[in-house]
């Protein structure tokens, strides 16, 4: 937790709603991203995101040290489960067209190189192979390959241990490559192997 | 064919090889896989495609919300009604209550049930608990028939003093075995003729006490065999061999009940249920008579099996078994939905 954080969260315990929305501005991106990666729909991922920092600050008083994130995300993650749940309408192929809209393209202002030579429709496949994954598997890729989480605040914000994150990664890395080569058109030239 | 990163032929490295991408690993654990790979194609090849793979999710863009989630006014605390928060409890309470509440009045006597089958299984107590009285009713209705039937001899012929060693040892022995009942009822009554005298001066009391316990057979009794239980007559068809020696006040009091003699098919039944402290061969194990627990009082006494009999018809009759069962399932229902609460409140956390 950062230096800072400390005093907020303090302040949030005491009822301190200005203090709680500049946790919220701090990490409402990576609560949101997380939610909208898991469940591939953004409006369902906008409504946990609300949920989770309802919850969060209702339950302030639970907080008890260490990674912040971490523990904004575990909530946003069970909050995502419960949504899964509720709908019930996974399937391998499905994908929500917001997630394509080009109104919705990267946040950041100056893109990485990797991010512009990503076209669309790979794009699209990744997300789609994400959302093939179990649950438990889809959470730990997004939070550490999509969001850079480490494996410590993984391993805080899914409650399962180390070990089973590491398990989780691997199997997930492994699914998500098989995801693509079926689809290897769409790979550019160096990622086909 | 799909290569799955060669999942299946080193599946114990892919693990490794996943974390080492990612630099997850200790010293060893590096070495370890930097020593396969320089002797491995294919995992060298597995973690090509694992890099790339990676790469790929890490290129994936930011998504922007369409708003923000600043919480603009204090959520309002969940705070359910006063009923609402503890009527669960409460609810659980009530039925923990009515099921023990059931469960002691069963126990202690102060429900009755209702319904042919109970009555039934009452009745199987009750006749069960009677055993004990049975046999010191047979046995004192049998004293009581041997005391007339020796007065009657008397009058007819001379006593066979000889008799009464062998009747004697017989009876000696008849505590264990009822085949000694069996013994010719003639000798038997022939070996009270000398006694007789001392056995007539017991048989009115005990005839007394017979009579009453036999009018106390007509009242009604489904419960608490202990206390005025329901008395059978006794149906031998030949007198059972008393020895002259025995007590007959102290018989009735004896709290062993097993020690008394029966003589006919259905005492012989009876005297193994007795014998059967423990309640194994009882029909209500937990309602099973402790003979050493049985404490009928003196002779003279007898005569208020019928007036307990009679107080223990106020119980309270209720289809108990039917309220057992509906209170535990209610008392379930509530346990379950209790603590379904209490896992999603905690899972909201």
């Amino acid at each position: 937790m950062q230096p800072d954080e400390s005093e907020l969260v303090e302040r949030s315990k005491g009822r301190d709603l200005s203090a709680f929305n500049q946790i919220v501005e701090r990490y409402q991106s990576h609560v949101f991203n997380l939610s909208a990666r898991i469940l591939g729909d953004r409006a369902a991922a906008e409504d946990v995101a609300q949920e989770t920092f309802i919850s969060a600050f209702r339950a302030t008083d639970g907080f008890r040290g260490g990674s912040l994130r971490g523990w904004l995300l575990r909530i946003a993650s069970n909050r995502s489960y419960d949504s899964i749940r509720s709908t019930k309408r996974r399937s391998e192929n499905s994908l929500d067209e917001s997630l394509e809209n080009p109104s919705f393209q990267p946040a950041s202002k100056d893109p990485s190189p990797e991010q512009m030579a990503l076209r669309g429709e790979l794009r699209d496949e990744i997300q789609a192979a994400v959302l093939s994954l179990p649950p438990d598997q889809r959470a730990v890729v997004v939070m550490i390959d999509v969001q850079g989480l480490s494996y410590d605040e993984a391993s805080e914000a899914t409650g399962a241990s180390l070990g089973t994150v590491k398990s989780r990664l691997s199997r997930a890395r492994a699914a998500v490559r098989g995801y693509l080569l079926d689809r290897s058109e769409l790979l550019p030239d160096q990622f086909r192997q | 064919m799909i290569d799955l990163m060669g999942i299946g032929r080193h599946n114990g490295l892919q693990i490794l090889l996943s974390s080492y991408v990612d630099g997850q690993v200790s010293s060893a654990e590096a070495a370890r896989v930097e020593s396969h790979l320089s002797g491995c194609e294919e995992c060298q090849r597995d973690l090509d495609n694992m890099r790339a793979t990676v790469g790929l999710l890490r290129a994936m863009p930011d998504l922007q919300p369409s708003r923000s989630f600043y919480l603009t006014a204090e959520p309002e605390p969940v705070r359910r009604s006063w009923a609402v928060q503890w009527g669960g409890a409460l609810a659980t309470t009530a039925a923990a209550a009515v099921f023990i509440t059931l469960i002691a009045g069963d126990m202690t006597g102060l429900f009755e049930q209702t319904g042919l089958d109970v009555r039934n299984e009452a009745a199987s107590d009750a006749f069960t608990a009677v055993q004990p009285e049975m046999a010191v009713a047979s046995d004192t209705s049998a004293t009581s028939a041997m005391a007339a039937s020796a007065l009657a001899e008397l009058e007819t012929e001379s006593a066979a003093a000889p008799q009464v060693d062998s009747v004697s040892a017989q009876d000696e022995g008849s505590d264990d075995s009822a085949s000694d009942a069996e013994a010719p009822a003639p000798a038997g009554v022939a070996a009270m003729a000398a006694p007789a005298p001392a056995v007539a001066t017991l048989a009115e009391p005990v005839e007394e006490s017979a009579a009453e316990m036999r009018a106390a057979t007509e009242s009604e009794r489904q419960d608490e065999p202990m206390e005025g239980a329901e008395l059978m007559p006794y149906a031998g068809s030949e007198a059972p061999v008393v020895d002259p020696s025995i007590d007959v006040e102290k018989a009735l009091s004896k709290a062993s009940i097993d020690s008394l003699e029966i003589s006919d098919t259905s005492a012989d039944t009876s005297a193994a249920v007795v014998a059967s402290s423990d309640g194994d061969d009882v029909p209500a194990s937990e309602d099973a008579i402790e003979p050493q627990q049985l404490d009928l009082p003196p002779t003279a006494e007898i005569a208020t099996v019928a007036e307990v009999a009679d107080e223990d018809s106020t119980a309270i009759t209720l289809p108990l078994r039917q309220l057992q069962i509906a209170a535990g399932a209610m008392l379930a229902a509530f346990v379950a939905a209790t603590l379904g609460m209490l896992v999603r409140r905690r899972r909201n956390l």
